[in-house]
């Protein structure tokens, strides 16, 4: 990342709530129509530096996930704001935050989602298509970029003909495609092997260093999360701790060169 | 170029949901797939059916059954039907029309129908009054007034060669009215013409025909309008021609001044009844097949929504707009109901086929269902009608299931 430029992302009073039960169903409420609320998130800021990864940490409700989602544009803040590159996302339609997630957001999920009827390449193009590119540069991208991340040898293959950790990889690919600004990554290796899980991390690692895309990611898992540059720790929907853990492209960075495979996607 | 993408977008989602389609038909989810398929193929080929026997029992006549596709009357304002008009203007020099006629490539036969009251009687039986209807004798024209022409000599000798024949061909109500079986001699008592002329009967209508049990007594046109008195002109009341050629309507309209041409269905003495059934059949089967259809459709699409209501949350995640996965799984419905629809075709011509057979050895001797293009393509436009009213639903679907946040539960 470069010091000198302004953060990707800027969270202020960043609050989020949730009413438990149907609050809209009047018609049939008896009595008191006030409905108990939880507070996910609470009073939150934040800057997101672009190259830069960002672990969050915290027990299961701690609000990892809510703030991973806000910073995407998938949910919007109870209160606060959330500024992505000048854009308030808090004040965009539904419909404009699904466009901007489009163009600058790629997310990776635990549980990979593909789309079990398409191939690997097809999943990874699916954006493209969206964006209405033409079918050369779709096929050429979606491959280049699987053939970055070692699956050259996958890209007809079925999300049910691939690994646990081939399709997370698929998943990174596809949340690559659009050369996205911010990746933000829930439990990217909850699911995988050690052994796969570093791989899935180094990749994570050439995204930031290769392309300056921030990077956020939730684990409950230590040993991911040492690959980040900075740690927040969160509990009860707030932060409780941040933790600088590089400056710069550090020892992190230094563990993956010997795997690092080339993501500049024909850029220069 | 904007509108460059978005053509290539929507033409790569609709071979994307092609691809996806297939690939859930013979692999990943081929049950619900085939299930949504056989629903509507079961509902078409249902309506098909029905439609094929409404349509059938249209283009049926009382007067004629099969194969003759034009009659040709004097312009009247009356009745339609030809069993009762004889009372009415009648055609001159129908022999040599008619032989004009059948030399025509394009009709396989034409014939004068003449039609009129006489008195006849057995030798030891009773006097009855039946309807004579006088033909000319072809090979192809086997039936008129649901009797059959069979025992009747062809082209009439009378007329050609001077040669009496005095056959007659009795429906079975006729027969069962005179007592009479084949070979008896007949004698008619009116008009007083026919005194001193034989006649006898040749053959009995089996009866199987709707409409055989009115009395009438087919024979040779010339005997009959030698013995009414319509041989003077060459009289006939109407002319029957058969022909697959459409164009001969035209030809058929020029014929004589002041006349009409009608197909089977216009001539027929119950057309208001049998135009009316057959619309009623139609319509009836063809709203049950869309509720029935578009009940499975819709069924089968929650279900696979439901299913994949994690990947389309995830693709409104990933940036993937609400119109885009409404149309990728749009497509999928409309090519599961024109799959159905092309099945449920088949499966109905098949049955309608089934249905004639069966019909055709226990209680008919022609088809009772029809398989006119007409009813095949009606299937496809009800299956389409399913596909496109299962697409509101899948909207409302969607705009409830798969959405973004709810990746986050």
């Amino acid at each position: 990342m470069s010091p000198s430029q302004p953060p990707l992302i800027k969270c202020s009073s960043l609050t989020r709530s949730y009413s438990i039960g149907n609050s809209d169903n009047n018609l049939f409420s008896l009595g008191s129509t006030d409905t108990p609320t939880v507070t996910a998130l609470a009073n939150i800021d934040l800057t997101v530096n672009r190259g830069e990864i960002i672990g969050c940490a915290g027990p299961s409700g701690s609000g990892k996930s809510t703030l991973l989602h806000l910073l995407a544009g998938l949910d919007t803040p109870t209160t606060g704001s959330v500024s992505f590159d000048g854009t308030q996302l808090d004040s965009l339609s539904k419909q404009a935050r699904t466009q901007h997630r489009l163009d600058h957001v790629g997310i990776v999920f635990q549980h990979f989602h593909l789309l079990e009827s398409l191939s690997a390449r097809a999943n990874v193009a699916i954006p493209l298509v969206e964006m209405g590119r033409p079918k050369s540069e779709r096929r050429e991208r979606a491959t280049e970029l699987l053939e970055a991340m070692g699956l050259g040898d996958r890209i007809t293959h079925r999300p049910a003909q691939l690994s646990g950790g081939e399709q997370q990889r698929v998943a990174i690919a596809r949340a690559l495609v659009t050369k996205p600004d911010l990746v933000v990554a829930d439990e990217p290796t909850g699911e995988l092997d050690t052994q796969t899980g570093k791989q899935v991390l180094t990749r994570f690692r050439e995204v930031a260093r290769n392309l300056n895309t921030a990077v956020v990611m939730a684990s409950h898992d230590e040993p991911t999360l040492e690959i980040v540059d900075r740690l927040i720790r969160m509990r009860d929907g707030q932060i409780i701790e941040i933790e600088q853990l590089s400056d710069t492209d550090g020892e992190q960075q230094e563990q993956g060169a010997s795997d690092r495979t080339n993501l500049n996607f024909g850029e220069q | 170029m904007g509108l460059l993408n978005g053509l290539r977008r929507v033409l790569t989602l609709v071979q994307l949901s092609f691809r996806r389609t297939y690939v859930r038909a013979t692999q990943t989810a081929p049950g619900r797939t085939w299930l949504s398929v056989g629903g509507v193929t079961l509902a078409v080929g249902l309506m098909v059916v029905v439609t094929g026997i409404g349509v059938g029992i249209a283009t049926q006549s009382t007067v004629y059954s099969e194969d003759v596709d034009y009659w040709v009357t004097p312009e009247t304002d009356g009745g339609s039907s030809a069993l009762v008009s004889t009372d009415t203007p009648q055609f001159g020099s129908v022999h040599s029309v008619t032989t004009n006629l059948s030399s025509q490539e394009s009709i396989q036969y034409a014939s004068p129908v003449l039609t009129q009251p006489i008195r006849i009687k057995t030798v030891s039986g009773e006097a009855e009054n039946v309807l004579a209807v006088g033909v000319v004798k072809q090979p192809q024209f086997g039936e008129v007034s649901a009797v059959t022409t069979a025992g009747l000599t062809n082209n009439d000798p009378y007329y050609t060669q001077q040669t009496w024949t005095g056959e007659v061909v009795l429906s079975s109500g006729a027969a069962e009215l005179l007592s009479a079986s084949e070979g008896d001699r007949l004698k008619i008592t009116r008009p007083s013409r026919a005194a001193g002329r034989n006649f006898s009967v040749t053959t009995i209508d089996p009866g199987t025909q709707s409409g055989s049990q009115f009395p009438v007594a087919v024979m040779q046109l010339s005997e009959l309008q030698t013995i009414t008195g319509a041989d003077t002109n060459d009289e006939a009341g109407q002319i029957v021609v058969s022909s697959t050629d459409p164009d001969v309507r035209a030809m058929l309209a020029d014929l004589y001044p002041r006349s009409e041409v009608s197909t089977r269905a216009g001539l027929n003495a119950q057309a208001v009844l049998e135009e009316q059934l057959p619309l009623a059949l139609s319509v009836t089967a063809a709203i049950i097949s869309v509720v029935i259809g578009t009940l499975f459709v819709m069924t089968t699409t929650g279900l696979s929504v439901a299913a994949d209501r994690e990947r389309l949350a995830t693709l409104a995640a990933i940036g993937i707009s609400k119109q885009t996965r409404f149309r990728l799984i749009a497509v999928e419905i409309l090519t599961i109901t024109f799959v159905g629809g092309l099945l449920g075709i088949g499966l109905g011509r098949g049955a309608i086929t089934v249905a004639n057979v069966f019909a055709q050895r226990t209680i008919t001797t022609g088809a009772v269902a029809s398989t006119e293009p007409i009813v095949l393509a009606f299937g496809l436009v009800v299956a389409g009608v399913i596909g496109l009213l299962a697409l509101p639903y899948l909207a409302l679907l969607l705009s409830r299931i798969g959405n973004a946040v709810e990746v986050t539960r």
